[in-house]
């Protein structure tokens, strides 16, 4: 057995039923360690250029990496990734639960499903038996319907389940995948490709072991690893309020969403969204993700209005902020029933509530009409209204038909200006951090791999801090030194991709526990070094990967035309904007510093250097 | 001796069963762990399932080859010799505690680690304790 790892990979084509197991080489490995490196490596290989996001040649892919099902509290994440249904470019989604593990403990280090069934499955790969099985009885279930039906099917509560809702089925451009226990892998649209391939769930059991070159220096890291996570402000702070710890300081340095961006600042809602407040009202347990010490996972209890007494695992910072504050309103419990239907229906709550505010926004200013809206009141605020939308874009009823393809689509078709109220970058919605105060934010966000996205790099801590990752001083408002800042939190951020660590064990924490564990766990050293080289290289192959997609300069490596026109109203930025002069110089330098050409193209030195080209 | 489960504590992190395979074979495999965290919809809380060293003790009457041995402190010892993996203990285990090896197809029950139960030691949030 190779330490680490199961070993082989498991491809399944859901039009011919066959299912074949390979073995994981050597050199794929070492060059791409595992999660975020074998999506990227995987799609490179067997994605035909052009395909359509729906076409069954779209690999749908579930990776593992060398950490998963071992004993450090990170690296136990997921990943899936395919040709995301939003962008048309390279996808990747992260979700917390044992399902990377369980899949590893099956035998397989990774998970690629091809093809269309004909009618509605679910797949169970049960050790080296796999079948793909009848999923008529839970077509058109919730995800927690499905959860406990297929459980119940198997007599087995511990198996693991991914699954998608009605809005998968219907190919809605953001459904998400869930993970059980109520996790989602949100964004880009994977529960829309599994819906193109009429993939309902896929059932995990694993019975077999993983060896790691050094357990018991695994073991004592993870140990002062804990001590070290407990020991940690931000990390003490997620185990206590959750993600919503966020919302006080992204008020305070106007970087959340208020009215679909037209503000930055929205000071009444904080008291209503904070963790702080969540915690006080309707938590009603703290949960760790598989193998984590941490208690960032929040359950909570709807106490008002007509989801009363339902339980909904979150409201995380992004759900609160894009499907709360976005959308105009401050009232926590018709937030977590917002919350709760997206999750049931299997809605990504970040594109929903940037979808729903886009489209609040147009009907304010007339370019949408109640009758074009079915009759819905969608003024900025009505949280009743937003309920409503939710299931029509889950059912694609109505105006739901449109607004299911995502803002930019959406936008197109809807025409009459409407595209400036549409926020996204290369078609995926922007979270719900802002970035017309913070330039290396603005250039991450122009330049990430899978399209607006504050995950795959967080360089406004740096402009916030005033200090970037190579102890540099930044100042926040200047452009100067930010390609660097952005560049580097890039290759770091994709690297522990591999791992497949969880953003919040990073802050504070000294990198090398991340190359350590790698190292004891696989049986060689990775230096902090070598680790950034891993990092780059992925992010290189995912451009090219994007290159070959049509990925150009001109069309998609820009801001929302309202961060880069509109002066912030309030907040510390007040008065700022990204120019396209800005951000032109940022983009040169950032290409510059990568090592690639003034249309964004890696050069064949940079690809000769990464060992992806002879 | 008795291992006490605080479900209120629980964050249904699955440590105890990963350091309870790797203590106990050396490989992490937690289908070959002796505890067993289920987590039922809609998903709050989490339950763990191991041995309580019940006093009327069905898995040692139910053993057609008498493979289980209960001492004088009340652990279950399983004579993996005589086991045959037929299950009937687990059958009967008021508490599910009982599980088959997909390894080597024994019983597996909690022994309580000779008085030092790992996954007690490795509980981030003391939901497991370790009563003498």
């Amino acid at each position: 057995m190779v330490h680490g790892y199961a070993g082989f990979l498991l491809f399944i084509d859901l039009t011919t039923g066959k299912v074949e197991r390979r073995e994981l080489r050597e050199n794929i490995r070492n060059m791409f360690i595992g999660g975020k490196g074998f999506v990227a490596k995987l799609l490179y290989d067997l994605l035909p250029p052009n395909t359509d996001p729906f076409s069954p040649e779209n690999p749908l892919i579930f990776a593992a990496g060398p950490l998963n099902g071992t004993i450090p509290p990170f690296g136990n994440k997921n990943i899936v990734g395919g040709k995301s249904p939003l962008t048309g470019l390279y996808m990747d989604s992260y979700f917390s639960g044992g399902f990377g593990a369980e899949l590893k403990f099956a035998g397989y280090d990774a998970l690629v499903i091809k093809g269309r069934s004909q009618r509605p499955v679910y797949i169970i790969i049960d050790d080296n038996e796999t079948k793909i099985l009848d999923a008529t009885h839970v077509w058109g279930k919730t995800t927690y319907e499905t959860y406990n039906i297929l459980k119940k099917d198997h007599g087995d509560p511990t198996v693991k389940v991914v699954c998608i809702g009605p809005a998968g089925e219907n190919m809605v451009r953001f459904a998400c995948i869930d993970a059980d226990i109520h996790r989602q892998a949100g964004r880009c649209g994977g529960g829309a490709i599994m819906g193109s391939k009429n993939l309902k769930a896929i059932v995990v059991r694993g019975s077999g072991e993983i060896e790691v070159a050094q357990v018991d220096k695994l073991i004592d890291l993870a140990k002062e690893f804990s001590e070290v996570l407990r020991k940690t402000p931000d990390a003490s702070g997620y185990s206590e309020y959750g993600t919503s710890i966020a919302v006080s300081y992204a008020n305070v340095e106007g970087l959340w969403p208020y009215k679909n961006w037209q503000d930055q600042v929205y000071d009444e809602a904080v008291n209503e969204y904070s963790g702080e407040e969540q915690k006080k009202r309707v938590w009603i347990k703290d949960r760790s993700g598989y193998g984590c010490t941490m208690l960032c996972e929040k359950v909570a209890m709807i106490t008002r209005g007509p989801f009363a007494g339902k339980v909904v695992h979150g409201a995380e910072y992004e759900t609160v902020a894009m499907l709360g504050a976005n959308c105009g309103f401050s009232n926590l419990n018709a937030l977590l029933q917002a919350n709760l239907l997206c999750d049931l229906l299997g809605i990504d709550t970040i594109s929903m509530g940037a979808v729903a505010s886009f489209a609040m926004e147009c009907y304010e200013r007339g370019i949408l009409t109640r009758e074009d809206l079915g009759g819905l009141d969608l003024k900025f605020g009505n949280y009743d209204a937003l309920n409503k939308l939710i299931e029509m874009v889950a059912y694609r009823k109505g105006i739901g038909k449109i607004l299911a393809e995502g803002v930019r689509i959406a936008s197109q078709k809807i025409g009459k200006g409407s595209e400036h109220y549409a926020i996204e970058i290369k078609g995926l919605e922007t979270p719900a951090w802002g970035v017309r105060g913070a330039p290396a934010m603005a250039l991450q966000y122009v330049t990430v791999d899978r399209g607006g996205c504050h995950q795959r790099g967080w360089p406004i801590v740096y402009e916030t801090a005033g200090t970037g990752p190579e102890g540099q001083k930044i100042e926040r408002l200047s452009t100067e030194g930010k390609a660097a800042c952005c560049k580097w939190d890039q290759d770091y951020t994709s690297a522990m991709g591999t791992l497949i660590q969880c953003d919040l064990t990073r802050f504070g924490v000294d990198p090398s526990y991340f190359t350590r564990a790698l190292s004891y766990a696989i049986g060689y050293e990775v230096t902090f070094k070598d680790f950034m080289v891993i990092g780059e290289r992925i992010w290189n192959l995912i451009r090219l990967i994007n290159l070959r997609e049509g990925l150009t300069r001109e069309m998609e490596e820009k801001l929302p035309t309202r961060f880069m026109e509109e002066p912030l109203p309030s907040g510390p930025a007040k008065g700022h904007y990204m120019s396209k002069e800005e951000l032109r110089k940022m983009l040169n330098e950032y290409y510059r510093i990568r090592g690639w050409d003034d249309k964004g193209e890696p050069r064949k030195e940079k690809l000769v250097e990464l060992g992806l080209e002879r | 001796m008795q291992l006490i489960f605080h479900v209120d504590r629980c964050s249904g992190c699955h440590s105890c069963e990963l350091i309870c395979s790797v203590y106990k074979n050396g490989k992490i495999g937690p289908r070959r762990a002796r505890i067993r965290i289920v987590t039922p919809e809609p998903g709050i809380h989490s339950f763990a399932e191991f041995c309580i060293q019940c006093a009327n003790s069905p898995c040692v009457k139910s053993c057609p080859r008498n493979a289980l041995i209960k001492s004088a402190t009340g652990i279950i010892c399983v004579d993996e010799e005589a086991c045959i993996g037929c299950g009937l203990c687990m059958n009967v285990c008021p508490v599910n505690a009982i599980k088959i090896d997909p390894k080597n197809k024994k019983a597996l029950i909690c022994d309580l680690c000779k008085g030092k139960p790992k996954c007690v030691e490795f509980c981030p949030t003391k939901a497991l304790e370790f009563m003498t």
